[in-house]
Parts: C-alpha cells; structure tokens; sequence
C-alpha cells in the first residue's frame, strides 16, 4: 500500500468516528460554551460567570468537588499503579483473569455499584459491624452522607479505570529496560520511579485526566452517597437547569467543569516534571 | 277484520321491533365510540412510586377496557416538569399529574390546560375542595395526602408536636423532605406555627430550619428514598408522604404516626389535561376513571392514594392508614400552591444556605 492510499484508508477508518463526535459531541457542546456568553437578549456578555462565580454557594461546592477529585486521583493512582505493575508481569492466563476481575466493576451499573456502598456503610453495614466488633467504636460511626462517603465510592468507581490506563501504558515499556536499570545499581523502587514511571507517563497523565474528570462531574455517587447535604458540580448543575430551570447557571457550571478538566490535562502535560 | 288485526298487530310488533332495535342500537353507537379509541395511545405523566399497584389499578384496566396503549413517562415533579416545558413547543403528554407548587407552574408554564367538567361524570362525586384546587378548571385533586410525623418507639421519645424535631436525641436520626419536593415548603409553614403560632411567620420557620439542621442526616427527594432510610434504620424520625406509609409500614419495624398539636399538613396530587394534547376525549376518560369509584376504592384499599370521593367508605384497618377519618381530614393545614409557587426560587437558596454551606 502506497504512501497516499494509507492516508486515505486511514481517513476513512477514522471519519465514521470523527463524523459522530462531531456531531453528537463537539457540536452541542459548542452551543453550551456560546450559550454561557450570551443574555437573554442574545448579545455576548460574562455577566453569567460574574453572577455564578460570585455566588458564595457555588464556590463553597466548586472548593468541594474540586477537593473529593484531588483525594481521589492520587488515591487511585496509589492503587492502579502497584495493580497495573503485577498484572503487565504475569503469565498471560493470570493475566487476563486479573484483568477480567478489574473490568468487571465496569460492567456492572453506577447505580447498582452505589446502592451496595449504601449497604456496606450505613449504620449496620459491613464496616460498622466490623468496627464494632473489634471494639474500635461502641456505637455505630456516621459514614453515608459525609465526603468520605463519595470518596469512597467514586474510587471504587474509577480505580479500574485508572489501572486499565496504566496497564496498556506500562505494556508497552520493554521488559529489559527495568532489568538495565537494575543491573545498573539501581533499586527496585528507583527504576519504578526514574524508569518505568517517566516511561509511562504518558499514560499517567491520561489516567489521571479521565478519573479526575469523572470526579469532577459525577452525578449517580454523589448524589447517592452525598444525599442533598453534600452537593457537588454535578448535583448542583442539575438542580440549577432542572429544578430551577436555570438553565443559564446550568451552562456556565458545565463550562466550569471542563475548562476545570483542561487546565489538569494540559497543566500536566506542559509542566512535566523534568526528570520525567 | 281479522286480517285487518292481523296486519295492525303485525305493524305493531315491526314498530316494537324498530324501538328495541334503536333502544338497542344506543349503546352500541356508544361503544362503538369506545371502540374507536382501539389502537391509540396515551401518554400520562406521572410519579413512579408503587407502580406495580397503579398498572394494576389504574392502567391496566384502562387499557383493557379502551383497547389503547398507556405510555408512562415516570419521574419527581421536577424532572417530568422540565420535560414538558423543554417539550412545549412539540408536546408529547396527554395528562399529567402534578402536586403542590409543581401544579401551580404546570399553569404558568401553559402546559396543562382548562379541563371539561362536562366529560367529567365523576367529578361531583369529589370533595368540593380536590373539585379545583388551583382555580380555573386546571387541575383535579384525585387524591388526598398529607405530610404525617413518624418515629421509631423503640429509638426515641413521644413526638407530640413539630417542634421536637430539633430535640437533641434526635440528632443525625431525622430525614426532612427536600425543598424542591412537594412538601419540602410546607415544613416551614409548619415550622412557624410550631414556634411562632403562625403559620405565615416563615422568617421564624426559616431560623428554626436552621437550628434543626444539624440533626438532619440528609434531605430526601423521593418517598422512596425515605423507605430505604427507615428500612436501613438510618433514621428514626421524619415527616412523611402519607402515600409512602404502606411501604414505610411494611418495614415491619416499631413505627408510630402521630398527629402533632399543631396539626398536619393536607394537600392533593392532581391530574391535568395535557396543554398540547392532540386526544383530548380519551384524556378526560383516562381522568373520569381515576376519579372513579373503582379505582378509588382499589388504590384506598392498596393503601396507596386516599379517596378524594366522599362515598368511599372503607375498613377501620384500611382507613387508619391513610388520609381518611374526621380526626385526621380535621387536621389538616392547606398552604397555597400559588404562593409557594413565587417563593420557591428564593426559598432554594435559602435552603442551600442552610444546608449546602
């Protein structure tokens, strides 16, 4: 196949693709971004961002969400990567059962997922009755409807995301290159660091993206585990376009979430570590 | 002569012949016009709780008789509110059913209509009050609610009036009805004559609100919420939907419901005609037969909606869980729709200023 022939078979590979994100993805979310710069008159102003950027509630709910995502993301990153390094160095049998295992959460529905977590730690739950028995607490400790709450349950929710991510970037790092490092007096942990980690960064980074931005714009786990107490983006959004019919504050937090998501991705794409 | 008697009497049973046979034909032209609704279908907006009793109820026996589809667009008051008004322009609900402030909106919004009392047999047969709760012929109250007060015997002290539920051994153990629900404003009210002996001294209601916070585990959105929250023994105290009491009792676990001294609050689900409905005929029908005397009955006796009919008559045992009897219909408190309709935009932040910060 000759050079033009690929570029053409691969354009037409891709367009089905291209065609349906642009469609159903990229053109509608266009209208919210312009939406959130127009009055009722339709004329461009920021007057929208001034009022919802200033409300002291949505700041308070922002300050939060943004908080539940930066505890989940680098606890998933904690736990995806020591996972994500067993599975890529077992025989493939093992393999792909360690892999089904981690993908079977997915399979399964969010909501479905959260309601067990409503099981395990409400106040007879799993947990509590585990605390109580080992006398750590005499009554029962308030677990559900508190942050830790959707900490919890967004990382179960994530956390095979991020090993998946880190599986395929840690896959295509060759087996010698740890061995190199190590027959060059390097410890286990420095060539985990110094090697494998810089050499899978780029999967890193897209683990981080896609957890932290499902955080930051969850609805089912927050607003399950949360309650109406603990409002995040998402449940807060919902409640401005579909309660309030709000529509205009509706659009601006969505704008909010993703520019929130593009400055993580790009930030950690242009500030690099420099060893890495 | 005889033949002459013969031919008159033979004209006569012709002439009896025809009357029966137009006497007949009647309800067969009636039929025929039910019939005519054969095939089509009907979209009904409406709340998804207990469902199974209401298809069985409700719908399936609608369907069966009218030989129609009934298409169920489920979810809060909310939710399928912000549908229809998105849709307004292209319309896809033929009745709607809508409660409290939600009701009131459906009106501003234009997205139900003026129904027909003429296509309504039933109607006479409601409480004057469930007859045109809104004004204007837009909505029926088919059914009677209210907000009652229940608490675990076992867990916590009597409950005799609202104000206990800022009591501190409640603490962490009470669920409230979120704002945006039905009842959610009407714990205000009930929250100012508690304190301040008057209803309309909502400034009090709102401080109490915010006194109590702290021993509010979480706000619910649904009746169903709540169900599990009890089940769970999460919580211990709430003020609840009286149409949630069937699941609620069936917990099994010790409830009581108590009628506080301040009395509780009283309101009804109502149904609407669709603003956009291309099938305004089988849409009255569908609502005549909510309100009829058979549905009524079935749901009362299902414990899932109290009869909005004055001639339903039902057992002690039946009737003690519902919003049925002189003692309780006497306490009841009706608030306006209207008014909570203006006030809920800035009675949200209010709440988010509660309980979000």
């Amino acid at each position: 196949m000759n050079q033009l022939n690929l570029k053409r078979t691969l354009t037409l590979l891709i367009l089905p693709g291209a065609i349906f994100l642009l469609l159903f993805f990229l053109v509608p979310l266009l209208f919210v971004f312009a939406e959130s710069f127009r009055d009722a008159e339709g004329a461009l102003t920021l007057a929208r961002y001034g009022e919802v950027l200033s409300d002291r509630q949505f700041r308070h709910v922002y300050l939060r969400t943004l908080k539940i995502a930066l505890i989940v993301t680098p606890l998933a990153v904690l736990l995806g990567y020591p996972s994500a390094y067993v599975i890529v160095r077992l025989p493939v049998g093992r393999k792909s059962l360690l892999m089904s295992l981690v993908i079977l959460p997915l399979m399964t529905s969010p909501v479905a997922r959260t309601f067990a977590w409503i099981v395990v730690l409400g106040r007879f739950g799993i947990v509590n009755e585990t605390l109580r028995a080992l006398r750590l607490v005499q009554e029962p400790a308030r677990l559900l409807y508190t942050e830790g709450a959707i900490v919890v349950g967004l990382l179960q929710l994530f956390l095979p995301i991020m090993v998946l991510t880190l599986v395929s970037a840690l896959e295509n790092v060759q087996d010698d290159v740890e061995e190199a490092a190590l027959s060059l007096g390097s410890s286990r942990l420095g060539s985990f660091f110094r090697v494998l980690v810089p050499l899978s960064y780029d999967g890193l980074i897209m683990g981080v993206t896609l957890v932290f931005t499902g955080c930051i714009t969850a609805y089912v786990t927050p607003a399950i585990l949360g309650g109406t107490k603990v409002l995040t983006l998402a449940t807060l959004m919902r409640l401005e376009s579909l309660v309030l019919m709000n529509w205009e504050a509706g659009t601006v937090i969505a704008v909010v979430m993703i520019v929130t998501t593009l400055v993580l991705y790009n930030g950690l794409r242009i500030y690099r570590p420099r060893n890495l | 002569m005889r033949k002459r008697i013969c031919i008159a009497s033979m004209m006569l049973l012709l002439a009896a012949g025809l009357v029966f046979a137009t006497a007949t034909a009647e309800p067969e032209a009636s039929e025929g016009s039910e019939m005519s609704f054969e095939g089509q279908t009907l979209t009904i907006s409406m709340w998804g709780y207990n469902m199974d009793l209401l298809e069985k109820n409700i719908i399936v026996p609608f369907e069966e008789q009218y030989g129609v589809e009934i298409i169920v667009e489920t979810g809060n008051n909310s939710d399928r509110f912000t549908k229809m008004v998105a849709r307004k322009d292209s319309p896809l609900v033929d009745v709607a059913l809508f409660a409290g402030a939600w009701a009131q909106n459906a009106v501003d919004e234009g997205i139900i209509k003026p129904y027909d009392p003429s296509l309504l047999t039933n109607l006479d047969a409601l409480m004057e009050s469930a007859q045109d709760p809104l004004g204007g012929q837009y909505a029926i109250g088919y059914t009677i609610q209210h907000l009652g007060l229940v608490y675990r015997t076992d867990k916590v002290d009597e409950i005799t009036s609202w104000r206990d539920l800022s009591r501190d051994d409640i603490a962490g153990f009470l669920s409230i009805p979120y704002i945006t629900t039905t009842y959610g404003p009407t714990l205000i009210y009930m929250l100012s004559e508690a304190w301040a002996g008057d209803f309309n001294a909502t400034d009090v209601g709102w401080e109490k609100l915010e006194e109590l916070a702290p021993n509010v585990l979480t706000a619910y959105v649904r009746s169903s919420e709540l169900n599990t929250l009890i089940a769970q023994e999460e919580v211990y105290v709430a003020p609840y939907a009286s149409f949630a009491w069937g699941n609620i009792k069936a917990t099994g676990l010790p409830l009581k419901t108590v009628i506080p001294e301040e009395g509780l609050v009283g309101s009804f689900s109502m149904v609407s005609v669709g603003a956009g409905t291309d099938n305004d005929a089988l849409a009255h029908l569908y609502i005549d037969h909510l309100l009829s005397y058979d549905v009524q009955m079935a749901e009362a006796m299902d414990l899932v909606d109290s009869p909005a009919r004055t001639d339903i008559v039902l057992p002690a045992e039946v009737g003690e869980n519902l919003t049925y009897g002189d003692e309780l219909l006497s306490s009841l408190n009706f608030f306006s729709q209207k008014e909570m309709a203006a006030l809920q935009e800035e009675w949200i932040d209010l709440w988010n200023a509660i309980f979000v910060e």
